[in-house]
This record gives structure tokens, C-alpha cells and sequence, in this order.
């Protein structure tokens, strides 16, 4: 296994467990924070649950950190409790309230509306359909199984290769492989509509 | 070469999608991509999807995060310091190794040296331990100031006597008013309208007095009764 790029801020943690976010472990935090809350909010679809999942998953880390052994690298690690975390409150939110087909693809789409991004620097036109089609995009792996939306968010949206996929979900390759083929043909019902407008137009 | 996807097509579903993510050479998939034009089809839309994917940006952290983090932190570690004392409690296999992780505080090494003292020498020892207890003892800051409160003054103290002899000098007035006004009570003894008299007369109870003198020197005295024991003793 390649060295872990985190290996030396990780020890620094192990060696002095962390008594705030300060030191090594604020190093680890800003490192991680945009890619956890990132895979948070793409799970659970909104903000606000994103957020919940994102603080819960660096309480887990302050707390286990000193227990990490590096058998996987530190990041899989990262993101696989942000993946737990942000099933778990999607669960949890589903739970609460229950909303129709329909509903929830407005939410989604509302709450993807959210995004930051530098709007000065295009046009209001493309802004507005960018933000458009990122609704479509955000509400398609909403409806997505947890475990597919899993995959499509650490593959596409974090780049993430399959083995580090594989060790993060500690699933096997094939296992991989084969939800995403599963992911990709559910997208594509959902997307289609989008793709002929997008890519046609 | 078909439209249709054929029965092979499926075993190329993976190796379709890892073509479209663009970092993949397959000479299996490119036979069959020559012959497959369902598979071209999804081949294209597989593209598109991961390039729509792909264009998804993800939203920064927002600035609350961090606030939400540190409250998170802050009670994982409450959490793990209880967590901990239970564990050491429940690694406690008998009893007294429970009462002895559950103990209080040791005994200060000072002890070792005052009971040697004691087994050594015990009057000494008490006679000291009773000295540095009395030396210990400091009157309160406050006290002075607080005898100085009780302490009476000159006026306080001598008041008694001043309102007896006050009370006396009333009655005395008050009698001397009351027999100038009403005159003699007795017929038999003459009379001098010439002017004021001042007539001295023994009496046994106060209800020989006049009865205004009588009530005054009741109000005087505090009350009927002790007006009574005035005059009873000699008034």
C-alpha cells in the first residue's frame, strides 16, 4: 500500500490526542471539511442535514482517531464515515417527513438551488441554467438507492478510483463495479430528459 | 451490426462505463463496439451522464461548520472521559478491587509523622496538638466594632435613675399644683384667703388622695397598684 499522505498529521493527533480543533487536528479538519460536507450534502440532498452529518462525522473522527491503525488509507477511512453519516441522516429525515414523489424532487430541487458558487464571474442566463441542471443532476441521485448513491458520489463527485471506492465502503471491485452499472442504468431513466435537452439542444 | 442490444451486451455493461469515465484500453470492448451499435448508443449516453456527473460542483463548507464541529468535539469529549471511568470501573474484578479504584483520596505523608509523635510522647503530643488548636483561634475582625456597639454610653447608663427621680419630682409638683387649687380638704383646719397654703397630710391608701392628684400619681408610678405602693410606704 502506497504511504498515506495524512500518515504524519494523523500521528501528530495520536500522539497528543486533540483536545479542540487546534493543531494537527484543525490541519486535518480544513483539509476535510469541504470533501465531507460535500459527500454529506450530495447524500442526504439538502443542507441542513448535511451539515448535521458533517459535524457528526468529525465527532466520530475526534473521538476514534486515536484508534485509526492505517490499514486503510486515512482518507477511505474520512469518507466512509461521511458516507454513514449522511445514510443515516437521509434515513432519519425520509423518516420524518415522508414526502411524495413529487414533493421530494422539489425540496431537492430547492435545496440545490443552495449551491455556492461565484456567480459574477458568468452570465445570469448560464448561472441559472447551470443551477437548473444541477437540481435535475442533485434530484436524480436522491432517488437513488443509499448504497448506488454512495458510489456515484465518491466516483464522480470526489473523483474517487474504484479501489479507493472499494476500500472506503469495504466492498469488494466487483461489488463496485457492478452497482455502478446498476447506478448508471437508474440514471439513466432519470436523466434522460436532461441529457437529450442538454446535449441536443 | 444490430441496434438491438445483444446477449453479450451486458457482459460489457462495466467495461462500457469505465471507457466513458476515458482512462481505459479494451480491445474485447472495441470488437464489440465495431459490431454493437446499442452498445455505441450507450457508449454516447454513458459519456454524457459522466460528463454531467462530473460538471456537478460541490458546495463548499459552510462557515457554521466549524462552530458545529467544536460543540461536537466538546461532547465527545465529555462522553469519553465517562466512558473511560466506566471502563476502569467495570475492569474491576472483585470487590476490593472496586473500593479500591472507587477510593477516596491517600492519606498526606504528614500523617506518618503525627502518629509517630503520638505513640512517642501522647501528652506532648496532645498537649501540643491543644496549643497550636488555641493558637489557631482569631477573634473575629469585626469584634471591636461590635463591643463598641453594646458598650452604653453615660446617658445610657445613668437613665434609670434619672427617670425614677424625674417621676418623683412630678408627683412632688403635681400634688403641690393640686392642693394650691383645691385647698384644705379638712373643714376643721382654718382657712387664710390671703394666699397659696401648702398642706402636708399623711394618707394610708390612694383613695384618701384627691382624685386628680390620685390619678396622676397613678400615671406617674404605671398604674393604680404601684401608686398604692407608694402611698403604703409612707408617700
Amino acid at each position: 500500500m502506497k504511504s498515506d499522505p495524512d500518515r504524519e498529521l494523523v500521528e501528530a493527533c495520536q500522539a497528543t490526542a486533540p483536545t479542540g480543533l487546534e493543531g494537527a487536528f484543525r490541519r486535518l479538519y480544513d483539509q476535510y471539511k469541504d470533501r465531507v460536507y460535500n459527500v454529506c450534502y450530495r447524500i442526504t440532498g439538502n443542507g441542513t442535514d448535511a451539515l448535521d452529518a458533517s459535524q457528526e462525522t468529525f465527532g466520530i473522527l475526534f473521538r476514534k482517531i486515536t484508534e485509526f491503525r492505517f490499514e486503510s488509507k486515512f482518507s477511505s477511512w474520512v469518507y466512509r464515515i461521511a458516507v454513514n453519516a449522511g445514510i443515516d441522516h437521509k434515513r432519519r429525515s425520509s423518516a420524518r417527513w415522508l414526502p411524495s414523489l413529487e414533493g421530494s424532487s422539489d425540496q431537492a430541487r430547492e435545496t440545490a438551488r443552495l449551491d455556492v458558487r461565484d456567480e459574477r464571474t458568468e452570465a445570469p442566463l448560464t448561472a441559472a441554467t447551470r443551477h437548473e441542471l444541477e437540481a435535475e443532476i442533485q434530484c436524480a441521485i436522491s432517488r437513488l438507492s443509499p448504497k448506488m448513491r454512495a458510489i456515484v458520489v465518491l466516483r464522480y463527485v470526489e473523483n474517487l478510483s474504484y479501489e479507493e471506492i472499494s476500500e472506503a465502503l469495504q466492498i469488494s471491485l466487483g461489488t463496485v463495479k457492478s452497482r455502478l452499472s446498476r447506478a448508471h442504468e437508474a440514471l439513466d431513466r432519470e436523466l434522460t430528459p436532461v441529457l437529450d435537452r442538454h446535449f441536443l439542444r | 451490426m444490430s441496434a438491438q442490444p445483444g446477449p453479450h451486451c451486458a457482459d460489457f455493461r462495466a467495461a462500457l462505463i469505465a471507457r466513458a469515465e476515458g482512462d481505459v484500453v479494451d480491445l474485447a470492448l472495441d470488437v464489440h463496439l465495431a459490431q454493437c451499435a446499442a452498445c455505441r448508443r450507450e457508449l454516447m449516453r454513458t459519456e454524457q451522464r459522466v460528463e454531467l456527473l462530473r460538471g456537478v460542483s460541490g458546495p463548499g463548507a459552510p462557515v457554521e461548520l466549524d462552530g458545529l464541529v467544536v460543540a461536537a468535539m466538546q461532547a465527545g469529549e465529555r462522553q469519553q472521559r465517562v466512558t473511560r471511568a466506566v471502563q476502569s470501573l467495570s475492569r474491576a474484578h472483585t470487590p476490593e478491587d472496586l473500593a479500591r479504584r472507587l477510593a477516596g483520596p491517600k492519606a498526606p505523608r504528614v500523617l506518618e509523622r503525627l502518629v509517630s509523635e503520638d505513640l512517642a510522647d501522647p501528652a506532648k503530643a496532645l498537649a501540643s496538638r491543644y496549643a497550636r488548636s488555641l493558637g489557631r483561634l482569631r477573634a473575629p475582625q469585626d469584634l471591636d466594632q461590635r463591643l463598641r456597639d453594646l458598650r452604653p454610653g453615660p446617658l445610657q447608663r445613668h437613665a434609670p435613675v434619672a427617670l425614677v427621680a424625674a417621676g418623683v419630682m412630678l408627683a412632688l409638683g403635681a400634688l403641690i399644683v393640686a392642693g394650691i387649687l383645691h385647698g384644705p380638704r379638712n373643714p376643721a383646719l382654718p382657712t387664710t384667703p390671703a394666699g397659696p397654703v401648702l398642706i402636708v397630710e399623711r394618707v394610708d391608701s390612694v383613695r384618701d388622695l384627691d382624685p386628680l392628684v390620685g390619678q396622676m400619681l397613678s400615671g406617674v408610678t404605671g398604674g393604680l397598684a404601684d401608686a398604692q405602693r407608694i402611698v403604703g410606704k409612707g408617700f
